[in-house]
């Protein structure tokens, strides 16, 4: 049976099929979302708005669920590079989405000039504006909080070799109960 | 004020008047939010004695104090009004997305009063609010509404009715993302009201007091919960977890209609069996680390297809051992049925467990039910009884008025046969097995009610807060624990935490989170003063809606009937023993002997205005 149809299946299977490739993706590290573990609670939204901005509101979070139905929640989050080409930094006329602390790119907000040129560019709509500038995951400076809210770890912070992703995969998914 | 919205909503579908006035701080501090908005603001803006289904009934919908500030199962919001079903407080709470979508919106209740001319649903974006034209809504199921809204107005969060809302049955309940407010029939005030669905987006910030505060206490919660020892059972089997435990070592799994306490049909519905089978993956309501809910899904057979958030404990009651049947593909079957039409799984399992006791007792034949077999067991017979009553059909229509006016109808001493207290269905526990559950049946303001005092796990396992070795058999000493017990959960009701947690928060695991959420300290004794405020009011609702001393009793079934075998053989609820634990509970509480609030409690509590 199909549990993720038509679009958002495509997205997902894009999304896991880059972590989990023979190359292993291009980067170390970031977040993975596996929509058949996420239940959709919503918990990591709150807490990335909580931890960016000292306020709730999910359009300042730069993770967000999808849901469909009963069956899908989809958490949308930057795959920072591993399934696309950076389009986001590669598009910014000002050159203000880089690395600055690392591990990932972020948005400079002092130099963003909130053109939207990197809204478009974003394969996964993964990139948002906030306001007048733009928001993405920075992966905390590499402690996601997100992660540390997620009861059925349906989103991993992902680092090392392909075979302990696919460790810590299984390992969720046992977690997840079911079949 | 920190933690608040702000502002309280009202809208008259009549007039299409909408108006707003802040929420104060006397409010804020004597209620906290979520059902202690909903009780106050129905106390204050109903007209006593009025038909449940007259437009100046209001409906509210009140999110909890802590929806939107990320404390884990802290996303439960109330739809508040005058039940349908029993005349009496018709509070009903949900764990959707919706209550935090409110207070985004910057509204920390919404009072809908009147009716619109024409089916409608009432679309609420930040200060935007415009009733809509819903004619070509009318008639769909709660799923595709929610979708036909979403496609109109976007991502808005959709709170709808069924087809059982529109049909007034009077157990209709209210969705939203696949949760429901099902008890007590705000379904069907919504459906009276020619309101199809509330779609609410907001996009305002909600600023906590201390951030950093917050985001560590919620942090360790979270850490918590999940190492705590039930955790893994509770999320891997939902909260039926516990059945084969209820049902075989206690004795206290009503079944075939409260004819026993023991249900020997029941291998497939417990989850243990079904769960590992069926459950693709786990689901939570919104701000949830203990995800309790499972996506059951059917491949094969004749029901392949099905996909449902379920099956909870209740259900797996209702339409499961009260109705005999031990199929389980069939009780979720069941379970899709009363989810698409909106109707409330626990009242309509045990209107069908009543027809079917009926039936068996030759009291209603083939004749009254359209020739269905409504043996005990018969799913099939289950299954299209249940769509009738959603449509209001043949016996069905008497049946979607509830148990109580249903044998009022039929008559022949058929009110033998149902169960039910204040007209309310029972939930799934055996209150002749569990005393102070029976007293709080009674007790409870919506009538029949487990989730009022949540006192089950404590008489069954013994121990729970402060209490130790209750004797779940012996009626001594259950008024003080009852009125305890409904004091500290009906906390949980108002800042919107779930009570499938109440085993970490307590009273006292509240003060931090409520000070680094709002900035004003609370006691323990505080917060226990205000639930126990939030209760009398209810009271003095219900009792201004007519209720009487007389109203607190329990059907014939536990009062005449022991349990005939199992581990609670023999056990029932004496009147004398119904009687005793009453007046301690009067006492406990503060109350004369016909249930009447005194003088003296309603000034220390502040309700003398």
């Amino acid at each position: 049976m199909v549990l993720y149809p038509g679009k958002q299946l495509r997205l997902s299977k894009i999304f896991l099929s880059a972590f989990f490739s023979p190359t292993g993706g291009r980067m170390a590290k970031a977040i993975v979302p596996f929509p058949e573990i996420c239940t959709g609670c919503r918990l990591c939204e709150m807490a990335c708005s909580l931890k960016h901005e000292d306020v709730f509101n999910v359009e300042k979070s730069r993770i967000r669920i999808t849901k469909i139905g009963v069956r899908l929640d989809i958490p949308i989050v930057c795959t920072q590079g591993n399934a696309c080409e950076q389009e986001c930094a590669e598009v910014c006329p000002v050159e203000c989405i880089r690395v600055v602390e690392g591990p990932a790119i972020e948005v400079v907000e002092e130099e963003c000039t909130g053109c939207e040129e990197c809204v478009e560019a974003c394969p996964f709509n993964c990139i948002w504006m906030k306001e007048d500038v733009a928001a993405k995951c920075d992966l905390c400076h590499g402690d996601p909080v997100c992660i540390k809210f997620c009861p059925q770890q349906a989103i991993l912070h992902l680092e090392g070799s392909e075979d302990e992703r696919e460790l810590k995969w299984k390992e969720a998914k046992s977690l997840a109960g079911g079949g | 004020m920190k933690g608040y919205g702000g502002k309280i909503l009202y809208v008259d579908l009549s007039s299409g008047e909408v108006t707003r006035e802040p929420l104060t701080e006397k409010m804020a501090r004597d209620y906290f939010g979520g059902s202690g908005f909903a009780v106050k603001l129905l106390f204050d803006k109903s007209t006593p004695n009025r038909d449940a289904f007259d437009p100046s009934n209001p409906l509210i919908i009140a999110p909890g104090l802590f929806n939107g500030y990320l404390v884990s199962t802290g996303g439960k919001v109330v739809f508040c009004t005058k039940s349908p079903l029993t005349g009496l407080m018709g509070d009903s709470i949900m764990g959707g997305g919706i209550g935090a979508e409110l207070k985004h919106a910057g509204y920390d209740a919404v009072v809908i009063t009147g009716k619109a001319a024409n089916p409608c649903y009432l679309l609420i974006v930040d200060d935007r609010v415009e009733m809509k034209d819903a004619n070509n809504l009318w008639g769909s199921d709660v799923s595709s509404t929610a979708s036909k809204v979403r496609s109109r107005e976007g991502d808005v969060r959709v709170a709808c009715i069924g087809p059982a809302g529109e049909n007034l049955v009077r157990f209709a309940g209210i969705d939203c993302e696949h949760r429901q407010s099902g008890r007590a029939g705000a379904g069907a005030v919504m459906g009276s009201k020619n309101l199809k669905a509330i779609a609410v987006r907001g996009s305002k910030d909600l600023a906590p007091h201390d951030p950093t505060g917050l985001m560590q206490l919620n942090l360790d919660w979270v850490d918590k919960m999940t190492e705590s020892e039930d955790y893994e059972a509770d999320t891997k089997y939902g909260t039926g977890e516990f059945l084969e435990w209820i049902n075989s070592e206690k004795g206290t799994f009503p079944t075939r209609n409260w004819r026993e306490g023991v249900f020997d049909n029941r291998k497939e519905i417990d989850p243990y069996y079904w769960a590992p089978k069926y459950s693709k993956k786990n689901k939570a309501c919104f701000s949830c680390s203990k995800p309790c809910g499972k996506l059951f899904m059917i491949e094969s057979g004749k029901y392949a297809g099905l996909a449902i958030d379920g099956i909870e404990y209740e259900t797996l009651y209702s339409l499961g051992g009260a109705c005999g049947n031990g199929d389980v593909e069939s009780v979720a079957k069941g379970n899709e049925i009363c989810d698409a039409m909106g109707m409330d799984t626990i009242s309509a399992g045990n209107v069908v467990a009543f027809a079917m006791d009926l039936y068996e007792n030759g009291i209603i034949t083939k004749e009254d039910t359209d020739g269905l077999d409504l043996r005990f067991g018969n799913s099939e017979a289950e299954l299209a009884l249940l769509e009738m009553i959603a449509k209001r059909e043949g016996l069905g229509d008497i049946l979607a008025d509830g148990v109580r006016l249903a044998a009022q109808k039929i008559g022949k001493r058929s009110d033998k046969y149902a169960v039910h207290v204040k007209g309310m269905e029972p939930p799934a526990y055996d209150v002749r097995g569990i005393k102070g559950m029976a007293l709080a049946f009674m007790t409870s303001t919506r009538g029949a009610c487990h989730l009022r005092t949540c006192a089950y796990a404590l008489e069954l396992t013994g121990k729970f807060w402060k209490y130790d070795n209750v004797d779940r058999f012996s009626p001594e000493g259950k008024g003080i624990e009852i009125k305890d017990m409904e004091d500290l959960i009906v906390v949980y009701d108002a800042l919107g935490v779930c009570k499938f947690s109440r085993g970490f928060f307590f009273a006292s695991g509240f003060e931090d989170l409520m000070e680094a959420t709002t900035g004003s300290s609370y006691s323990e004794e505080e917060i226990l003063r205000v639930g126990e405020r939030i209760n009398n009011l209810k009271q003095l609702f219900v009792l201004g809606e007519g209720m009487t001393r007389e109203d607190y009793v329990l059907p014939e079934k536990i009062t005449n009937m022991p349990i005939p075998e199992g581990e609670s053989k023999g056990h029932l609820v004496t009147v004398e023993q119904m009687n005793k634990m009453l007046a301690d509970y009067f006492d406990a509480r503060g109350w004369d002997e016909k249930a009447i609030p005194t003088g003296d409690k309603l000034r220390e509590l502040g309700l003398d205005d």
